[in-house]
């Protein structure tokens, strides 16, 4: 945790915090509560204080979001981040989605993580408020995702095994350490991560595996009873010993 | 709005984002804390729903380096789901799923109409007026519906149980445990 929370951009924080200063602005306090909870889930907590270190100083309330643990639902857990894209880096983006859109075997290998129900990247040129839009100076990505297990697992995997495409698409945000090592690449995405304050899952006890194998059981069953519909009892007996043989690592 | 680059199979990602009232940051927080989890959470009425989320964003993160210090003028409510099917449908289950639950939290937000029954196209309409287009979106088991998911889970916990319970039986007391428990 104390990594996560060391300044990557001392210089660049100082600065703006010394702008701000200037300018009259205080820093609010923001009162943390419920820390029972938030202790259990260290990272958590990592986020917390993270989110709180590295905005500048509110020019309003101090916000109660991330007091309150909801990112974890039985097996899965959410992620949601969201980071300031460079100058040139929204048209870099449009090639790496265009490229994700269309070339299937980017997208083939998110299903080699197995272990993501659902995921999404959104590029937010305008925040949206009913009219056109608010803009700021620069563009942001949003990143969602749905996965069952931990999030230092999740974050290991995506800097091991997609490395590339994580580099392509989080490289256009400023501040980006690259995914290797990891460590660095874990402490960007806590920082710039927002906690859930509501999370929903239809099926909580089940990881993206299992609903895989139950599939594959479930069509495998239907076979077995539409094929085996006649047999004699041996028979029978030889088809399922065959249909455990073939699902023994789905079961 | 591309609804395709929303889409990977039958699945559909929405994103949402509404402005939040001046002030109102930390009493909508409390207020989505205190709804109950798993079947309790009132998302578990609005059906077709795999995966949904509501996060409350208070500011944008400053980064340091060469990130311009800026601020959102208001803080935002992100809102989303990952559902089954077409966003219309999905938007009136949402409405009428949530019921009050939805005026308790996006009454905090700017211009959010109401969900009664005479709001009907205004609340669809304010919720893609204020929706996010998806750059890249990925779905797992793109043609499984949230039924088909639950529906194979129970069918394979059945399967293990039979499959412990039968390793005792004779063939012919196999074929009959079979039927009895697979039986269409």
């Amino acid at each position: 945790m104390s990594q996560a929370l060391r300044d990557p951009h001392p210089k660049g924080r100082a600065k703006a915090l010394e702008r701000s200063h200037r300018a009259g602005k205080q820093r609010i306090p923001i009162r943390v509560s419920r820390t029972d909870q938030l202790a259990r889930h260290p990272h958590h907590l990592a986020i917390h204080l993270n989110n709180v270190r590295h905005r500048l100083p509110l020019r309003r309330a101090p916000i109660a979001y991330g007091l309150t643990v909801a990112n974890i639902e039985g097996k899965a857990t959410a992620i949601t981040v969201i980071t300031p894209v460079k100058r040139g880096g929204p048209l870099l983006l449009w090639l790496v989605f265009w490229a994700g859109r269309n070339m299937e075997w980017t997208l083939k290998k998110l299903q080699t993580l197995s272990f993501i129900h659902f995921a999404r990247w959104a590029v937010i040129k305008r925040f949206p408020d009913g009219r056109e839009g608010e803009r700021l100076n620069h563009t942001y990505l949003l990143f969602e995702s749905n996965f069952n297990g931990a999030w230092e697992q999740y974050i290991d995997a995506f800097s091991e095994v997609v490395a590339l495409r994580m580099k392509a698409i989080w490289g256009t945000s400023l501040g980006f350490p690259g995914p290797l090592p990891v460590e660095p690449f874990k402490g960007y995405i806590r920082r710039n991560e927002f906690v859930a304050n509501h999370y929903y899952s239809a099926y909580p006890g089940a990881t993206t595996t299992e609903i895989v194998s139950a599939a594959r059981v479930e069509a495998a069953l239907e076979e077995l009873a539409r094929t085996s519909a006649g047999l004699d009892p041996d028979s029978f007996g030889e088809a399922y010993a065959s249909f455990l043989t073939k699902l023994q690592r789905d079961l | 709005m591309n609804d395709r680059r929303n889409t990977c199979g039958q699945a559909y990602g929405l994103t949402v984002m509404t402005p939040i009232l001046e002030g109102h940051e930390s009493a909508l927080a409390h207020y989505l804390s205190t709804l109950g989890t798993g079947s309790a959470s009132p998302l578990a009425s609005v059906s077709g729903t795999h995966f949904a989320r509501w996060v409350v964003i208070g500011d944008v993160v400053y980064e340091g380096g060469r990130q311009r210090p800026e601020h959102l003028r208001v803080g935002r409510l992100l809102f989303t789901s990952n559902f089954d099917g077409l966003p219309e449908p999905y938007l009136e289950e949402l409405r009428t799923g949530l019921g009050e639950v939805a005026d308790q939290v996006w009454t905090h937000c700017a211009g959010y109409p109401g969900c009664a029954d005479a709001d009907a196209d205004a609340f669809a309409a304010y919720m893609r007026s204020h929706q996010i287009e998806s750059s890249l979106f990925f779905a797992a088991y793109d043609e499984r519906t949230v039924g088909d998911v639950q529906r194979s889970l129970v069918t394979r916990r059945r399967m293990i149980e039979f499959a412990v319970r039968a390793q005792e039986l004779t063939p012919g007391e196999l074929q009959a445990a079979f039927r009895e428990t697979f039986a269409r």
